[in-house]
Order: C-alpha cells, then structure tokens, then sequence
C-alpha cells in the first residue's frame, strides 16, 4: 500500500498567526488517519488547504501522485465533510445525495444505482423525499456522508463531523464510521480534538499543537508511549511528577522525585533540549493499590484524599509525601481495595511502566 | 387578567383593520354605483364604470407603463441588490461595514432627492426624459431596500454551503446558480414584491422624469383634479382581486407558511 | 486567500458601480447645481455662491414650510407608533394567524396610494360621507371643515404610512423570547414593568426601523399634502416642485433639495446613535 496522500512541509499563515508551520506527514491508502490537537492548533486549515479551499504559503500537497497545486476543489479527487455538515436546505434527501453525480452528468440509470447503494450501506433507505430539515442528527449526519461518498472521492476529509452530536449518538457514530470506512475501504483523513474519538476510529493519529505535528503513531503506542508531555497530557489522563535528578545506572534509571521519593524505572531518556525540567509520566491505571510487593516495582505509600465511583472504574486521589498529588485508577471488580480507616495505602508502579518526559 | 388584555388587543385589532380597510371598501362600492357623484344613498348597480374604463385609452395605457415601469425595476433592482449582498457579505472586502453605510444613503432620504437628483443629471447630460429614466430612478430608490432585507438573511446562508457544491464537482458559477440563489430565494421573493410595490405606489420621481407618458398613479393625479370619475376605481377593483387571486394561490400552495412576508 | 470569495466578491461590481453612476453622480451634479448661480447648460461662466443655501434658512416663508413639515412628519410617527403598536403586538404574540393578517395587511400597498388618498377625500370633505353621517345623526349642524387643513394632511400621512410601522414593531416584537418575560414576572416584576424593561426595550429597533419607513417618507411627501391640503399646509416637497416646475430655479431647488436630504440624514443619523445603525438591517422587518 502506497501513500495517497503527501504533504511536506506545508506552511500557511494568517498574518501574524503561523496557523499551519512547516507540517509534513503522509497518508496510506485505504487508512482512517486522524488529525487530533486542541482547538487552534490549525487542523481545520491543514483540511481546506487539502480539500483545495485555501492555498499553502509554502510547502507540497501530493494527493495519488499529483501535486495539487492551483487545482480547484471541484477538480480534486477528495471531498470534504463539513463541520456544520453543509447540506443544501432548499433540496431533499436524494437531491442532497446524488448533488455531486448530477454535476458529472452521470447518466441517470447509474445515478440510480449508486443512489441506491449507497442509501443500503448507510442506512439511509425510504428517506429520499424526505427534506433535510425533517432529519434527526445522526441522519443528517449520514446523509453528508452518502453525500461525499458517493462520488467515490478517493480521499474523505471531514472535520469534527460529530461535534454536534449529543454524547451517545457521537459514540454510536464512532462505531459506525469506522465500520462504513473498512467497509467501503475510502482514505479518511478525520480532522478532531476529541482524544476519545481519535483512539477508538483511527488507524494512525497525528497529534498537532500550535500549527505543528508533534508526534506521529497508531492510537496504542501514542498513547503509551507519549514522546513529549504536551501528547501524554491531552491524550487520557496522567500523572506528571516533577524530578530533582534522573541517572542512568546501565540497567535502570535511577530516579529522584522534586519531594525526595525515589525510584527506578526501566524506560529510556528521550533527548532533550537543555534547560527543560524532567518529569515522570506515568498512568493512573498502571498504579496498583496493595500491599503484596511484586518484583521489579516502585513501592510507596499515601493518604487518599477524595475518591470517585466511576462504574466499571474506581479513581482515587491520594496525597504521598515523597511524590506529590497522584491519580490512581482501579478496575471496580468488586472486592474493596485494601484502605484502612485512616485513608493510608501502599500502592505500587512496575519498572517498566512510565517514563522520563522534559517540560 | 392576561386573557382581558388579549381580548382587547383583539379587538383593537379588529378597529385597525377596519380603519384600514374603509376608504378601499368605498371605492368599491362606488366602482358599482350608478350616480356619478359620492354621495349616499347609492343608486343601484352598474357596470357602466367598467366599460367606461376598457374604453380610456389612456387608462390602459398608463396601467400597462405602470406594470412595465414596476416589473422591468424590481427585477433590475433585485438582480443587483442580491449580488451586491452574495459579494459583499460572502466576497472578500476589507471594510465591507464601509460600503453597506453608503449603500444605505437612499434609505436615509426621501425618495424625493432621488428623483430631483436624477431629473437634473438626465437633462444636464441631455438625455431624454420618458420610461427608461423612469425605471433607473425606481431602481436607485428600491435597490437599497432590497439590499437591506437581503442583508438581513443573508447571515444565516453559510460560506459552506457554496464550498460544499463546489467540493461535489459544481463550478463556482453553477454553485451560485444551484446553491446560494434558490437558499436565498425566499428573501429575493420578499425583495422583488417590495421592490415591486415601492414603483407601483412611485408618483413624485416618475412625475418628474416620465416626461410625456404616463403612469396610474400619474394618470391618476391628473384625474384627482377635476374631480374623480368613478372610472377610476375600476382599476382598485382589478388590482385588488388579481391580489386576492395571488393570496388565494399561494396560501392553497401552503406557501404562506413560510416566512415570506412582503416586506 | 480562497478563490471562492474572491470570486462572489466580483458580484457586487454591477450593484457597487449602478449605485456610483446613478446616485452618487448625480447627487453630486445637484451639488454643483446648489453652489452655483444660473445652469450649467446655458454656457455662461460657472459662478460659485452660497446664496441658494442661505436663502433656504432665511426667507421666513421657507422656513416656516420647513419647521411645518418637520412637524407633521414627527407628528405622523409618533401617531403612527401608538395606532400600530398594540397591532403589532398582538399580532406578534396573541394569534396564530399572523401571517395571513400581515399579508393582508400589504393589500392596501398594492392599491395605489393616490386612490386610497382620494378615498379619505370623499370622507372628509364638507359635504363627504364623515359629514353625511354625522349630520344625519344630527350630531352636528353645520359640516366640520376637516378637508384641504393641516389635519387631514396629518390624517393622510399617518393612514398611508402607517402599515408601514407595523411590520418592522412585529417583526421585532415576533424576535422576543416569551421565556424572558416570563422568567422577569416570575423575578416579581409587575407585568407593566415586565413589559416596559424587556418588551418595550426589544422592540426599540423595530420601532427604529418603522421610524425610516414613516419619517422619511412623510417628510418628502408631495402628492398628499397636493391632494388633501390648503395653502396653510405646503410641505418641502411641495415648495421643491414648485422651484423645479414653477419657477424653474434649478439651483435653488437642487439647495433645497439637498437641505432636505441632509436633514433627514441627519435628523435620522442622530436618532440612529440610540441604537446602532445596524439594526436597520438585523431587522427582519426591512
Ligand atoms: N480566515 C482566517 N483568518 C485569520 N485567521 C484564521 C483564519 N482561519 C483560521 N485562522 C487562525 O488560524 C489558526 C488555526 O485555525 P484552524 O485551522 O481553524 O484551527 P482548528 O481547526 O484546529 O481549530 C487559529 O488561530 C485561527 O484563529
Ligand atoms: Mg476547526
């Protein structure tokens, strides 16, 4: 599998405002590739620099081979979902979905056919005369992407298409967004700056900050291994504990916590630039509460300070005096966790779990 | 308590519209009287009016200048006006805020200065006076108010819309064709009839620009001086009942429903 | 910058350069007119005055025509505010039917103007149909001489443009929110207050955008104050055709006509202060 989509080094500003800095990433055919960072951060503008709606000042789009520049949205074998889903008001449902195959003279026998097909795989049959105004949420949501889809672009880009749903509908969504992509087997290129949707949809998360990709990987290892703190911060929850000293003794890193606790772990240094402050990163579900001292882990103690029923988790906040303020997640599976009556508990990390991240 | 002060509402509505409706009632009426006079009692039902009125020549004359003067302005008028909001509320302007101030001057003044202004530029450059001048002076007095209701929902037609056709394959100008005139066809329906009435009811600009021809509200005037033949209701009678059929029409088409109040 | 707009904005040139040539240019060839003496066309040396200016503001007999027509036309707005307020209101609030009263509402509009003029004219005069009525009540003896006066003028204008100010009022006052008011009387506000604080303030633009459809019409009127009017009710627009037609002084009455422009602009630029001049066109109403 090729990469149908190349940008290098594409830059755009707004005046003053870097929107977009010299960003470079590259996209695999037939991959659900998100764009995931804060609001701001220039993911739109990434969107409608691909989507041919603005031009870079700078930099290359190559899109299956073609560099895309001065070609207009409408010669451009992408389309776009748009936030506000864009659909045409004045036209009904079918008008709507077959928009595009009309602008292509497609003969009507195939408009038909296509029409239909995709009504049965987004489940959209019997709406057709329907006006769109007439739609719940989640229908209008498909109907922009029956809209899109089929004239069988060879890239969707659709930025934040589910923001405006209520909670339960977007998580329905989600699952089924991503089923409609392996189905059709489509490039998305999904723009958000919900960390939730970007692990549960993409194949590959691209995580932006300040018109910049900061770090690049599928939704696991991002997650996991965070290679900077702005990316293990915004995506899940973590423990950022501030260090006075790390040493690398050849098998593990010694470590000295800014309040005096120290341990070791068995991560590498990432470089860093100098005068940055190190810091742990380490999970609230990768610390457990007990007492029964496994091999090869930092053991401490604490007072919890507030806890939270989550359902299938339980979140704690305990106060240790030789780290600071942590954050711990248990898995509720019914037996209560040792905490005497005091609120003290011992509670331990593996070696292996977390890592050295600089500020 | 809030009941009572409904019902009065009510019925003070009711007085309105009768308060409204009087001086067209009497027109009718004596559109239909026999006597040649206003006065009552009424002394029986004639056509007589109506067969006097196909009869003036230059009552049909002036109807029909009246209908091309208002139907060729309105149209030209809201034409330019929706343009001018697609380019200057959806273009890329600097200080847009700065051509819509000016753009408001003709609302701003009596239609009146219009009129003058034209009359005295047109013979300044020697052009003659008649029907054309007629329908630019309309154009310049309506285009301003088309331009406003225009503007007043233009806000709520979104940029993507227009991106999204283009997105599909449409060209820019099918997407203005296809997408942005039938979104904003309710507030060009509302601009053209405003547009509409504005040179129907037009008398003091056309009668200074309309040179030898003539118009209904001219015809009209000229008739209001030796004392008005009820041949001239006859014309209230016709344009009040092809009004009727148009409401009648557009509410069985359930088009009322919408929000396409004239004004 | 994106194709998209920089192409609509090409759209608004047409509109942009009709508005140049036939009303900047040639509000701006009456301008010439208004500064100088004699016409332009004759040949004779332009001569540069301000004398069509002064003569405005100082012959007492325009003056007089001038503080009249202001009165009558502040006079028209206000009446037409209080007729057409508690209208506007209850169709606004109370009904169902509202859009089929405001399009009834329009049928007068499409009648023309003058026959409807000519309709009160039929009522008021001395031996008209007001008159009939009254004497054949035997509520009066003599007929009350209403017609060819400053009131009938004023009646004239305030029926004629009257619808006019309902459909801005309604249209704001269709904007407000029940729930506001209904969340102040639940604050303990008495519903006079209720309304004066939140219904009255949030219907001040529509009565704004009424007051141009009213004001300035009535201020430039010509054919009413001809038609219903005395000697003692000539207007400005009146006093204007009479130096175009009549007279003939094309530079005094391109002053006068400019003068009459720049008071309503201004008169209504500074009525616009209370309330932003965009809520000209937030209005639905116009
Ligand atoms: N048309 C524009 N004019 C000026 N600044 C813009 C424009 N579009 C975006 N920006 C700025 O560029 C930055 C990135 O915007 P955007 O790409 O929309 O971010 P995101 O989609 O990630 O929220 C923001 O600071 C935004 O204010
Ligand atoms: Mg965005």
């Amino acid at each position: 599998m090729g990469n149908i989509v190349e940008v290098i080094n594409v830059s755009k500003n707004y005046g003053d405002i870097k929107a977009v800095e010299n960003i470079s990433f590259n996209v695999k055919e037939g991959e659900f590739y998100s764009l995931l960072g804060p609001s701001g951060c220039g993911k739109t503008t990434i969107l409608r620099i691909l989507g041919g709606f603005i031009e870079q000042d700078s930099g290359k789009v190559i899109i299956d081979g073609k560099d895309m520049k001065g070609i207009s949205p409408n010669r451009r074998n992408t389309s776009m979902v748009f936030q506000d889903l864009a659909l045409f008001p004045h036209m009904n449902v079918r008008e709507n979905i077959i928009y595009g195959l009309r602008k292509r003279k497609t003969r009507p026998a195939a408009i038909d056919k296509k029409f239909k097909r995709i009504v049965d795989t987004l489940g959209l049959s019997g709406f057709g005369k329907r006006p769109v105004s007439a739609l719940s949420g989640g229908q209008r949501q498909r109907v922009a992407l029956a809209r899109s889809l089929i004239i069988e672009p060879e890239i969707l880009l659709l930025d934040e298409p589910l923001a405006s749903l209520d909670k339960k509908l977007r998580i329905a969504m989600q699952d089924e967004l991503k089923k409609i992509q392996r189905k059709i087997g489509t490039t998305f290129l999904y723009v958000t700056h919900d960390q939730g949707e970007a692990l549960t949809m993409s194949d590959t998360i691209a995580v932006m900050n300040e018109g910049k990709i900061i770090q690049t990987g599928s939704p696991d290892y991002i997650y996991d291994y965070p290679d900077n703190i702005f990316t293990a911060d915004f995506i899940g929850a973590g423990n950022f504990i501030p260090l006075s000293s790390v040493n690398n003794n050849g098998q593990f890193l010694s470590i000295r916590a800014e309040k005096g606790g120290e341990f070791r772990s068995a991560s590498r240094i990432p470089h860093s630039k100098s005068l940055s402050v190190p810091v742990f990163f380490i999970r609230p579900e990768k610390i457990k509460i007990g007492s029964n001292n496994p091999e090869n882990s930092n053991i401490f103690t604490g007072t919890v300070i507030a806890s939270v029923f989550e359902g299938p988790d339980i979140r704690f906040e305990v106060d240790s005096l030789e780290l600071g303020i942590l954050r711990i997640e248990i898995k509720n599976d019914g037996t209560p966790p040792g905490i005497n009556k005091s609120g003290k508990i011992t509670f331990y990390w593996s070696y292996k779990d977390g890592m050295v991240l600089f500020r | 308590m809030k009941n009572r002060i409904s019902y009065g509402l009510g019925i003070y509505t009711v007085l309105f519209f009768i308060y409204i409706f009087t001086p067209l009632i009497l027109i009718f009426i004596f559109a239909f009287n026999r006597g040649e006079g206003y006065v009552f009692p009424l002394q029986g039902f004639t056509w007589r009016w109506f067969i006097e009125f196909f009869r003036d020549s230059l009552a049909r004359e002036s109807i029909g200048n009246s209908i091309i003067i208002a139907v060729s302005s309105a149209t030209i008028s809201t034409i330019l006006a929706s343009l001018l909001t697609i380019g200057l509320i959806k273009g890329k302007f600097r200080r847009p805020h700065l051509y819509i101030t000016f753009l408001m001057l003709p609302v701003l003044m009596p239609s009146l200065t219009i009129g003058i202004a034209a009359l005295v530029f047109f013979r300044t450059i020697n052009f003659p006076l008649g029907i054309p001048i007629v329908i630019i002076a309309h154009v310049s007095i309506s285009m301003s108010y088309v331009f406003l209701i225009m503007m007043s929902r233009i806000e709520g037609f979104s940029l993507s819309l227009q991106e999204a056709a283009i997105d599909l394959g449409a060209s820019w100008s099918s997407s203005i064709k296809d997408i942005v005139f039938p979104s904003l066809m309710p507030a060009i329906v509302a601009g053209w009839l405003f547009a509409f009435m504005v040179s129907w009811n037009e008398f003091i600009v056309t009668y200074f620009l309309i040179g030898n021809n003539s118009t209904l509200p001219i015809y009209i005037f000229s008739q209001l001086r030796f004392g008005i033949s009820p041949k001239v209701n006859v014309i209230s009678v016709l344009v009040a009942l092809f009004t009727f059929a148009v409401i009648l029409i557009l509410v069985s088409a359930g088009k009322l429903n919408r929000r396409i109040s004239p004004v | 910058m994106s194709t998209i707009l920089k192409k609509n904005r090409n759209l608004a040139f047409p509109g942009l350069l009709w508005f140049l040539v036939f009303f900047l240019l040639p509000l701006s060839v009456i301008l010439i007119y208004s500064i100088t003496e004699r016409s332009l066309i004759s040949g004779e040396p332009v001569k540069f005055t301000m004398a069509n200016f002064v003569q405005v503001f100082q012959k007492r007999h325009y003056l007089i025509i001038l503080l009249r027509s202001l009165r009558i036309s502040f006079f028209t707005t206000v009446i037409s505010i209080t007729f057409s307020y508690p209208v506007a209101y209850f169709l606004a609030k109370n009904t169902r039917h509202d859009r089929i009263l405001i399009v009834m509402l329009m049928i007068p509009f499409w009648i023309n103007y003058l026959i409807r003029i000519f309709a009160w004219k039929l009522i008021l005069s001395d031996n008209g149909i007001l008159n009939q009525v009254l004497m054949g009540l035997h509520l009066i003896d003599e007929p009350l001489r209403i017609m060819y006066t400053q009131t009938s003028v004023l009646l004239g204008l305030v029926y004629t443009y009257t619808p006019m100010m309902v459909l801005p009022l309604y249209a704001s006052l269709s904007r407000i929110d029940d729930s506001l008011i209904e969340a102040s009387l639940d604050l303990g506000a008495s519903r006079f207050r209720a309304f004066f604080d939140i219904t009255f303030r949030l219907s001040l633009t529509g009565i704004f955008a009424g007051t141009l459809l009213v004001f300035i019409p009535a201020l430039g009127s010509f054919a009413i104050p001809a038609i219903l009017g005395g000697t003692d009710s000539v207007l400005i627009g009146n006093m204007i055709e009479n130096q175009f037609n009549i007279v003939g002084n094309w530079n005094a009455g391109s002053a006068f006509t400019l003068s009459l422009a720049a008071l309503a602009i201004i008169l209504v630029l500074s009525y616009s202060r209370i309330f932003g001049l965009e809520s000209i066109y937030r209005n639905r109403g116009i």
